[in-house]
């Protein structure tokens, strides 16, 4: 089965109801296809919504021991043991911002404040992109060979001392993630929203930051559902709407 | 869901009690990583009560694929079920009548792209066409949500 009478059938497929002969050839598909997979976890997604919809009914109070009966008479559960293959890929991308900052790269480290003497602190834009994509480097080669990356300094209009970076990850097989530091932000004007935009006016919500570190740091990361890879500039807006930071991503240099 | 898709209440619950059983057989494939474990048994729940009702109306065993899939947040407090529902009545808000009728028929029914094409008079393409676009449009409009 070929990409277009896969994605033809991928509704019904995603809504669990597609003929039971085309499931196992969409399923070949899906296992090698990495376009099609990430389609079908799209409409997966939004399938998964619909089971909110119907309003929550009171259970009998009786129910709860009969499901407790149930299981105990069932064999135990299987341990958790081995993390399976799209597992895999998922915690590989959603551990880009933990994995910042379990490494100690906070805000600032991220944008060289931290970890390095004031003497080797990057002085100009290019060098600070330098040394951002630097400290991203190794983030991204832990997001897998085939994942494409941008990286962009975040800079205010003005002549005060916020900063921030940005990382978006684009991967062909999994979601795209948006990893973004802040730093020097003053509280008063917060809470902060982060979007990324597309040159097409579309923007995504990245986050809300609502509490900044004694210096006005903050990251804020999130797994976007969709493919990010025209999403080129992230804008900070402070409580009353006013863009603080801003910057465009440029595609990371290779990670090899 | 249950009481909506099987019709009694003697049903939703040997439902609920299957779902709980599924979900402790299969407790290893729960991710907390990839999201919350309400989801994640509301996804079990519709897939053990389309395979009922498709059963009981002696039609064919849909493949029922969602048991493995990822649901898109992160674990959370069960009070993000409240929201989930919220957000889920805001995204059926935003499909037109037709499109809300075949993803009632096709979800909350059970039916098959084709069985609802006959059932309605209209071309297979135009039903599969219209259930595509009505996860699109769910699909935007949970994207246009508010990360906290």
């Amino acid at each position: 089965m070929n990409c277009p009478a896969v994605r033809d059938r991928l509704p019904e497929h995603t809504l669990g109801v597609a003929d039971l002969h085309d499931v196992d050839a969409i399923e070949r598909h899906l296992a090698w296809c990495a376009a099609c997979r990430k389609e079908a976890r799209d409409l997966e997604r939004a399938a998964a919504t619909l089971a909110f919809a119907p309003a929550p009914a009171a259970p009998p109070r009786e129910l709860e021991e009969r499901i407790v009966a149930a299981v105990r008479r069932d064999h135990p559960s299987p341990p958790i043991t081995k993390l399976g293959r799209r597992r895999g890929r998922r915690v590989g991308v959603v551990l880009v911002a933990a994995a910042l900052m379990i490494a100690g790269l906070g805000a600032g480290a991220v944008l060289g404040r931290r970890d390095a003497p004031p003497a080797d602190k990057p002085s100009t834009q290019a060098q600070q992109q330098d040394a951002a994509f630097e400290r991203f480097r190794r983030i991204i080669q832990s997001a897998g060979p085939d994942t494409k990356a941008a990286v962009g300094l975040l800079t205010p209009s003005g002549k005060v001392p916020w900063r921030g970076a940005a990382l978006v990850i684009v991967s062909p097989s999994g979601d795209d993630q948006v990893v973004v530091t802040v730093d020097g932000l003053p509280r008063a004007r917060g809470p902060y929203r982060i979007a990324i935009t597309d040159g097409h006016g579309h923007a995504v919500p990245v986050g809300v930051i609502r509490r900044l570190d004694k210096e006005g740091g903050a990251m804020k990361g999130r797994v976007i559902a969709r493919d990010l890879t025209e999403y080129v500039r992230v804008v900070v807006t402070d409580a009353g709407g006013r863009t603080v930071l801003t910057g465009v991503l440029d595609p990371a240099p290779p990670t090899g | 869901m249950g009481l909506r898709l099987l019709g009694s209440r003697e049903a939703a619950e040997e439902l609920t009690q299957d779902v709980f059983l599924t979900a402790w057989r299969k407790a290893a494939r729960f991710d907390p990583q990839r999201g919350r474990l309400s989801t994640w048994l509301m996804t079990i729940a519709h897939n053990l009560a389309v395979d009922r009702l498709r059963r009981d109306t002696g039609v064919s065993r849909p493949h029922l694929v969602l048991v493995d899939q990822v649901p898109d947040r992160p674990a959370g407090d069960e009070e993000y079920v409240l929201i989930e529902r919220d957000e889920a009545l805001r995204a059926l808000a935003s499909l037109s009548d037709a499109e809300k009728r075949l993803i009632a028929r096709a979800y909350f029914r059970g039916m098959t792209a084709r069985e609802i094409a006959e059932a309605d008079a209209i071309p297979l393409g135009t039903v599969k066409t219209r259930l595509r676009s009505a996860l699109i449009k769910i699909r935007k409009s949970n994207e246009l949500k508010e990360p906290s």
